[in-house]
């Protein structure tokens, strides 16, 4: 297994809503590709936090007294979010948006990992999409590593 | 020309995306859940196209072809056979992003549009500085039970102003259907108008009847009933004819209420309202001309037998004819 790039960092909270692309150059086309991603932390386990951001959160949605949440609050546990794409040097090759903050993809020239599109990777600039959907705590981790393999 | 109408679920996710069922799982659960088709609108990707039309094949269940924009500032669905990029959006660019959409032919919706957002669902509430006339349809029904949820009320409220400023947009259901979710509560559906006979035409038939339905508005909101509305203009006036249809054989049967109502609204209120419609189930209403009258829809509203909370809710809503 080569390492074809390699990559991790820290966002905070004001990185939420954006999303940071890196484009790497592949010299020759890659018939099969495995792209390692996580970050860390996935729950936000501080109490005085959640409810903080769920209070504010409440305000900003339930802000016409016509329809008023009635009492009923989402309690669920609250999580950070960070999703991949790819796009070669043809066009998109699909998105990974689920909530696991681990994740082992694989893109190939015959079959790939759910939610992206099978084909060879063709040689030119291959680019990797982390959509920052939500950093609800202080900081968080994250780590891409790609990785040109035989299937 | 008859017509039917049947029950459709538009809005719907697979392990392609964050849903919990492979494309296989969902159409079988689909066709136990006797949709006679459903839209298959993965989050940001179009990858389980393949596998999907195979599956409808299989199945029987009809096969919309889609994908959920899911933006940091709002869930667009859209129905239609191409990807589009979905990353390009930012809340004053919706329009701009759309052009490509809008013309090569694929349906637009705004899906669950007052779902609380950040940090509950990432980019769930719609924050797009929005033309309307860009957006088809509305999803005024998300999940399950959808006609209890304050979001909904909320999203029905800004369909019928939004009606009421000269928008011709359309309302749906959408069940967002990620998994099974084990529990008693109530779904609703969208029904769409087809052509009688439908149940025996080939799914890909079926998909390409469904996607004009949907082009034309043909749609009904539910959780069973259906209201159908009949609009014949006269030299006298508007002559405006509801009738319920309870022969669909989906969802909750008309046995099932107590107390409801059918009530005709428009642009200039509710023009009628009938408190005994499981009798009758029918309703004529005759307007003179020289009304300002823009939109009709009707509702069927009432109590479901043996629901403990008992209350008295929207069951049913058909879409509006333009005068």
């Amino acid at each position: 297994m080569k390492t074809l790039f390699e990559t991790s960092g820290t966002l905070s909270p004001a990185g939420s809503r954006s999303h940071i692309c890196f484009t790497v150059f592949l010299p020759e086309s890659v018939d099969f590709m495995a792209v390692n991603f996580s970050y860390t932390p996935k729950i936000l386990s501080d109490p005085a936090r959640a409810e903080l951001l769920r209070q504010e959160g409440e305000a900003r949605y339930f802000n016409d007294p016509r329809f008023p949440n009635n009492g009923i609050r989402d309690t669920g546990v609250l999580t950070n979010l960070l999703t991949l794409s790819f796009d070669d040097a043809r066009g998109f090759r699909g998105a990974c948006h689920r909530h696991p903050s681990e994740q082992h993809l694989f893109l190939g020239k015959d079959s790939a990992s759910p939610g992206l599109l099978p084909g060879i990777i063709p040689a030119g600039l291959f680019r990797v999409t982390m959509s920052v959907h939500a950093v609800l705590t202080e900081t968080c981790e994250y780590k891409i590593s790609i990785f040109q393999g035989d299937s | 020309m008859d017509r039917d109408w049947a029950p459709f679920e538009l809005h719907t996710h697979t392990i392609h995306s964050d849903g919990a069922f492979s494309v296989d799982e969902l159409f079988d659960r689909a066709r136990a859940c006797g949709y006679r088709g459903i839209a298959l609108t993965d989050h940001n990707t179009s990858s389980a196209l393949p596998e999907a039309l195979a599956a409808a094949e299989r199945t029987g269940v009809a096969l919309l072809p889609g994908m959920e924009w899911t933006t940091f500032f709002g869930h667009v669905l859209l129905w239609g056979d191409r990807y589009f990029d979905w990353r390009a959006a930012g809340p004053g660019d919706l329009a701009e992003a759309l052009r490509p959409v809008r013309s090569h032919g694929s349906i637009v919706g705004a899906a669950h549009p007052f779902r609380p957002g950040n940090p509950f669902c990432t980019g769930c509430y719609w924050e797009y500085d929005t033309d309307w006339t860009d957006i088809d349809y509305i999803e005024v029904w998300s999940g399950l039970d959808p006609s209890r949820q304050p979001f909904n009320l909320r999203a029905l409220a800004l369909w019928k102003n939004l009606l009421n400023q000269g928008f011709r947009i359309r309302a749906l259901s959408g069940r967002d259907w990620h998994r099974d979710s084990g529990g008693e509560a109530r779904a609703a559906a969208s029904f769409l108008s087809l052509p009688a006979c439908a149940a025996t035409r080939l799914p890909s038939e079926t998909s390409r009847l469904a996607m004009d339905a949907l082009k034309e508005g043909r749609v009904a909101v539910s959780c069973g009933p259906v209201p159908e509305l009949t609009i014949n203009k006269e030299s006298s006036g508007v002559v405006i004819q509801v009738r319920v249809r309870g022969d669909i054989g989906w969802g909750l049967k008309i046995s099932e209420l107590t107390d409801a109502c059918l009530r005709i609204d428009s642009n200039l209120g509710c023009l009628s309202e009938s408190s005994d419609p499981i009798k009758g189930i029918y309703m004529v209403v005759d307007r003179p001309l020289s009304e300002s009258l823009r939109w009709v829809n009707a509702e069927l509203r009432g109590r479901i037998s043996g629901d403990p909370e008992g209350e008295e809710q929207l069951i049913a809503f058909c879409n509006p004819e333009f005068i």
